[in-house]
């Protein structure tokens, strides 16, 4: 898995193994989804990002939409359009781990897209049902947030009420951009010393709309 | 952050560069890593050219960060938006030179 990546002159280890430590992570069972429908909902937004529809996924007709808007053209979501998905039945951890899926799945077919290699094939799933997991104590959708977090709406607590894909999240930040610890040093090097890490970020956001 | 960084390494980056092609951000191998991240997220255009641009400015380590930075911005953006992080009444104002150099005000999260 990811064997390409280790062929990459300047490639650091701890990508390929990031990328492994998604794919696993996707693969399995998440809190109100099957590890089947997870991989059925990040190959709706992998078409989805290349402007195609599809596959036939048998998954809830809000929840296939959500996948293709966040994989396809996610600066058009706004709360009024999550608030369609969770009033037409879709859970709202359901739609917390949807993100989730959907994010770190285009954070690494983004990658390959611009080193030009085969996309990774998506994982076989993993057999079980999903663990249920309850709303945290003390989440709460904000007036200008679109979903719940435990604590204020922001980039560290952005899918808090869904903490496998919080952490899933961070742990390949760490490997593609910067670990926290790195982000307090302005004067960071790695690789791309942190004004040319910082130019790609940024044009990035600003090409898909996102402030952030 | 971009701001921040620059200073920290005393340059001087153009920041209308990110939003206008026909003005260069003044850094080393920022038109072609700007060029690289147009490539990659036009579904329709193929990054190679632009990705050799930057390998032959930046070095081979610095097309596979600059590569992994666009696709962790993918993720973040899906993020943001996906659960709504909202730019808070402090950030836009002190950011309103940025905002109003990159247009963003039409942006909410």
């Amino acid at each position: 898995m990811f064997a390409a990546i280790d062929t990459l002159p300047g490639a650091r280890p701890d990508l390929a193994e990031a990328f492994a430590a998604a794919w696993q992570l996707l693969a399995g069972p998440g809190a109100r989804w099957t590890g089947e429908q997870r991989i059925a909902l990040a190959a709706v937004a992998r078409r989805a990002w290349a402007g195609e529809s599809g596959p036939d996924t048998g998954l809830p007709a809000a929840a296939v939409e959500a996948a293709s808007t966040l994989g396809g053209v996610p600066g058009t979501v706004r709360r009024e359009t999550v608030d369609g998905w969770t009033g037409a039945g879709l859970d709202v951890v359901a739609y917390a781990e949807l993100v989730g899926v959907v994010a770190r799945t285009t954070a690494v077919d983004s990658f390959h897209r611009a080193m030009g290699l085969d996309l990774e094939p998506l994982p076989e799933p993993v057999p079980g049902e999903p663990g249920g997991d309850p709303m945290p104590e003390g989440a709460r959708r904000t007036s200008r947030s679109h979903a719940p977090t435990v604590g204020p709406p922001t980039i560290p607590s952005v899918l808090s009420i869904a903490p496998a894909e919080n952490e899933g999240w961070m742990a390949l930040s760490d490997a593609m951009y910067l670990t926290f610890a790195e982000m307090e040093h302005p004067d960071a090097v790695k690789d791309l010393d942190r004004t040319h890490i910082e130019l790609v970020a940024a044009r990035t956001s600003l090409v898909n709309e996102c402030f952030f | 952050m971009l701001r921040a960084s620059a200073a920290a390494f005393q340059r001087t980056v153009d920041i209308g560069g990110l939003a206008d092609a026909a003005r260069d951000p003044g850094l080393e191998g920022g038109r072609a890593l700007l060029a690289y991240v147009d490539a990659t997220l036009d579904r329709d255009d193929d990054p190679g050219s632009a990705r050799a641009a930057v390998a032959e400015a930046l070095g081979d380590a610095g097309v596979v960060r600059a590569a992994a930075v666009i696709g962790n911005f993918e993720m973040m953006n899906r993020l943001a938006d996906g659960i709504g992080v909202p730019v808070g009444p402090k950030t836009r104002s002190t950011e309103r030179d940025l905002i109003e150099t990159l247009g963003l005000d039409r942006i909410e999260h």
